[in-house]
């Protein structure tokens, strides 16, 4: 995502030099939020999932390299070492190699059973495993995890769902929200089982036997691991490139080598408005971060720092998430989630720092903006009367 | 006589925001793939300024309107 935009970027912006693009993967670059929708389902086809269809590569100029992997990347004599031996040079490199699933301590999991998703060879795997009535286990209550668990109940399976927490991203989005969401899961017929870490998966010709922390266990015909990911960041770290939770970049993406960058679920940037460092594993952070690096690329440097939105599709409602959720000191609620009309305003002080909302796009739009611009809300009146409200209360105030 | 609308939306453009819903049921749905789409083949008279709104609140510009000059299905 971020190297395909990062390409069309280079040419939009009028550079003629030669672009290539290397993927380990065999595929023309496409889109991943199917994945866990569309594509299980059955209501799009991976075609459908193409970022850009063939043609336009020869038509950009740019040329591909699929199923290479970047063996090793030399910062001092601007070298690439490929997989099949050859050597590249260049002149200026993005790295956006992205997230792999985490696993979970010891657990393999790349049987034909325990599965867990991030390419189209992995959602095809699982589509393969969701026949009607098989008995999935999705590990993870995360977003993902909750899509995954809808797309399979959509194709008539049965799901439990394992969460080792007493809810779902309490963490991140507050302890109410969290139940609210296990609430949301459970009325449309998912088992959730929290406080419940899995400790073991064995397969045997009976499916998978899962066991928990606590010695308890269950039986499933398929696994799917959705604990979050981890970034990739072997080959930049091998290259002596400065790397923490992600690959650190600037503002402006490049890395501690200045003519090597990095964009997408990789890097890691300073998030200038709220202070410290953020990594951001969203598919329009991608887009955007890989057209900024395109433009530093051809020195045309400007800091990138949007506030990040995404959106998820589970159980028939969607919702958007902006902001920075884990900076707020509380949470106003209005609405309900299972009416498909709620929102939940984060703050910290009189400051909006995130929103979620179902069924309110304008009002998600809206506090991105208040959050970009640091604005401050009418607290007391947005259980009431909603975003809009509060920013003339506060304006007026 | 009324005045025929074209509205196209750039797919590669499209976030999936849903602004254009909300502004404009009648005229905009979304996909299973996250994007917005064109529900009616003509824009009724009555769904044309919220048609235009839509294409104005847009926060990837995603949405063109235009005077359709075509002949009238």
């Amino acid at each position: 995502m971020a190297a395909v935009h990062a390409a069309e970027t280079l040419r939009l912006e009028g550079f003629c030099g030669r672009v290539l693009l290397i993927s380990e993967e065999n595929r023309l670059p496409y889109d991943r939020p199917p994945l866990s929708k569309a594509l299980l389902t059955g209501d799009m086809t991976f075609d459908g999932c193409l970022l850009r269809p063939a043609s336009w590569y020869d038509e950009y100029g740019i040329d591909l390299m699929l199923g290479v992997r970047v063996q090793s990347l030399d910062p001092h004599t601007s070298r690439l070492r490929l997989g099949t031996g050859a050597e590249i040079r260049f002149d200026r490199a993005l790295i956006a190699t992205g997230a792999r699933p985490q696993t979970l301590g010891g657990l393999a999991n790349s049987s034909d059973t325990v599965l867990a998703l991030r390419t189209a060879d992995d959602a095809e795997k699982i589509r393969a495993a969701l026949v009607p009535g098989t008995h999935l286990a999705v590990i993870g209550g995360g977003f993902i995890g909750a899509e995954l668990a809808s797309s399979a109940t959509a194709l008539g399976c049965e799901v439990t769902m394992f969460e080792a927490t007493a809810a779902p991203m309490a963490a991140v989005l507050g302890e109410r929200i969290a139940h609210s969401l296990v609430s949301l899961y459970r009325a449309n017929g998912i088992r959730v089982l929290t406080g419940t870490p899995v400790r073991e998966l064995n397969t045997g010709p009976r499916g998978v036997e899962i066991t928990s922390a606590d010695r308890r266990t269950w039986r499933a015909d398929a696994v799917v691991v959705s604990a979050g990911a981890v970034p990739n960041v072997e080959l930049a770290s091998a290259a002596g490139l400065r790397v923490s939770d992600g690959i650190e970049v600037d503002e402006t993406a490049a890395t501690s080598a200045p003519h090597i960058f990095a964009a997408g679920d990789v890097a890691n940037r300073p998030e200038t408005r709220f202070g410290g460092r953020v990594r951001i594993e969203h598919w329009q952070n991608a887009q955007n971060q890989g057209a900024s690096a395109a433009r530093a690329m051809i020195g045309q440097r400007a800091p990138f720092g949007e506030v990040p939105w995404f959106w998820t599709d589970q159980f028939g409602l969607n919702m958007q998430v902006t902001g920075f959720p884990h900076r707020a000191d509380r949470v106003v609620e209005r609405g309900s989630i299972e009416e498909g009309r709620f929102a939940a305003y984060y703050l910290s002080g009189r400051s909006l720092v995130a929103a979620l909302g179902v069924g309110r796009a304008g009002e998600v739009h809206l506090a991105r903006r208040l959050i970009a611009e640091k604005a401050e809300v009418a607290c007391e009146a947005l259980a009431d009367t909603g975003l809009r409200a509060a920013v003339l209360y506060a304006a007026e105030a | 006589m009324q005045t025929l609308m074209r509205v196209d939306i750039d797919q590669r453009r499209c976030c999936g925001y849903r602004l254009c819903v909300e502004v404009a049921p009648n005229v905009f749905q979304i996909n299973s793939a996250g994007k917005a789409f064109v529900v009616p083949d003509q824009i009724p008279a009555e769904c044309q300024e919220d048609a235009r709104a839509a294409a104005k609140e847009c926060p990837s510009a995603a949405i063109h309107v235009s005077a359709d000059e075509g002949v009238p299905k």
